[in-house]
């Protein structure tokens, strides 16, 4: 039990400056252990839960997270997580476990599409971004300057966001990394408001696929709330961090912890079995 | 930078409500059951929805369990109420567009979540 709790913990501060969701961590860690595939899953959305509550505290007080634009992705990952969850009660635990180790290969490439830039400059407004008011701006500490900034293509953001939804609710994950890949690449969100308002959608996307989740019986209390507490000491952790770390250092130790999770699920599920 | 403020409060006092909890039925499972975890039938949650595993609490019948399910309840409701709190801003400040995103999500996520399947 204290063992889910310190490597949570490490999960958490790990997820929580990277945006990838300490539970993409924590659950293959738990699997090799022995864990069944679907009860990790589970209760790694509590996980997730944990933090982004944890890590949102801080970043919606410092002004970094864009709240309409979560708002408005939010009607779609829900509806994906709901799709998700359902998906991972009906097939294989094995499938699941394959999943999770493409979904994990699949983010690093993704990753290495989306931002090194602070703040685009230039964005033209697509009509509907415009109407919805999806614009503002934060102070970068590490640039020293108020950054602002508009988003656009809003209908194609949102729509993208089903899938980073399902994702999330079928593997028990933030999805991070695709929420932060349509964000930038879509939405065309800098890379820090882009990290926090997807700190902020994992919350609320993991709930919906934890109601599915525990109507179901694959949540274990004694398993979720060790794995809940650690995350969410780590998340706090990480957020007073991440304003003072380059994203490019964020996104070398991204790639470091996406790599290893994906290699232990696929040695799981091909050469132990799940 | 009003509402932001006042979400991030509510997210910390949801959070630490939880952690509070349960660190509590952690420790009272460490010192009862030992260091291993169970997957048996006392710690899965067989619950119809969300509102029965939150009606269920009373009844359950260790302390550690009790903490564990205050602490998982706690955590779950924290988002829901960010969005109940943010779909009451933006109906005092009138405004429709984000009233109607906002009462979409607070809709979907109380059928799913106070509804029996």
């Amino acid at each position: 039990m204290l063992e889910v709790v310190l490597v949570s913990t490490l999960a958490g501060l790990l997820g929580s400056l990277t945006g990838l969701g300490g539970a993409s961590v924590t659950i293959p860690f738990l699997v090799l252990l022995g864990v069944p595939v679907k009860h990790a899953v589970a209760s790694g959305l509590i996980s997730v839960i944990a933090t982004s509550s944890g890590s949102s505290s801080s970043f919606l007080r410092e002004g970094v997270t864009s709240l309409k634009a979560a708002m408005f992705l939010e009607c779609f990952t829900i509806t994906g997580a709901i799709l998700g969850a359902l998906l991972t009660v009906n097939v294989s635990s094995t499938a699941v476990a394959l999943s999770f180790s493409a979904v994990m290969i699949l983010s690093l490439l993704l990753t290495r599409l989306t931002g090194s830039h602070q703040g685009p400059e230039g964005v033209r407004q697509d009509r509907v971004s415009a109407w919805l008011g999806l614009e503002g701006s934060y102070f970068d500490a590490s640039l020293g300057r108020e950054v602002r900034y508009r988003l656009t293509n809003a209908v194609y953001g949102g729509l993208a966001m089903v899938w980073a939804g399902a994702v999330a609710g079928m593997l028990g994950i933030g999805a991070g990394a695709f929420k932060v890949a349509i964000h930038e690449l879509v939405l065309r969100m800098p890379t820090k408001v882009s990290t926090s308002t997807s700190n902020l959608i994992m919350g609320m996307t993991a709930l919906a696929g934890a109601g599915v989740y525990v109507a179901s019986g694959l949540m274990v209390l004694d398993l979720a709330a060790p794995m809940a507490l650690g995350t969410t000491l780590g998340s706090i952790a990480g957020s007073s961090l991440l304003t003072r770390i380059r994203d490019v250092n964020l996104r070398r130790l991204y790639f470091v912890l996406a790599g290893v999770s994906a290699a232990v699920m696929l040695y799981r599920a091909l050469v132990l079995g799940v | 930078m009003e509402l932001e403020r006042a979400l991030g409060f509510l997210m910390l006092a949801g959070t630490l409500v939880s952690l509070a909890s349960m660190a509590l039925g952690i420790s009272l499972y460490v010192l009862r059951e030992g260091e291993q975890v169970s997957v048996s039938d006392q710690w899965v949650v067989r619950s119809n929805s969300f509102l029965e595993f939150v009606a269920g609490i009373g009844s359950t019948g260790s302390a550690a369990a009790l903490l564990m399910r205050l602490g998982v309840a706690a955590l779950m409701l924290t988002p829901y109420s960010r969005a109940v709190v943010s779909l009451i801003y933006f109906a005092r400040r009138r405004d429709l567009k984000f009233v109607a995103i906002t009462g979409l999500v607070v809709t979907v996520l109380s059928m799913l979540l106070f509804m029996p399947t």
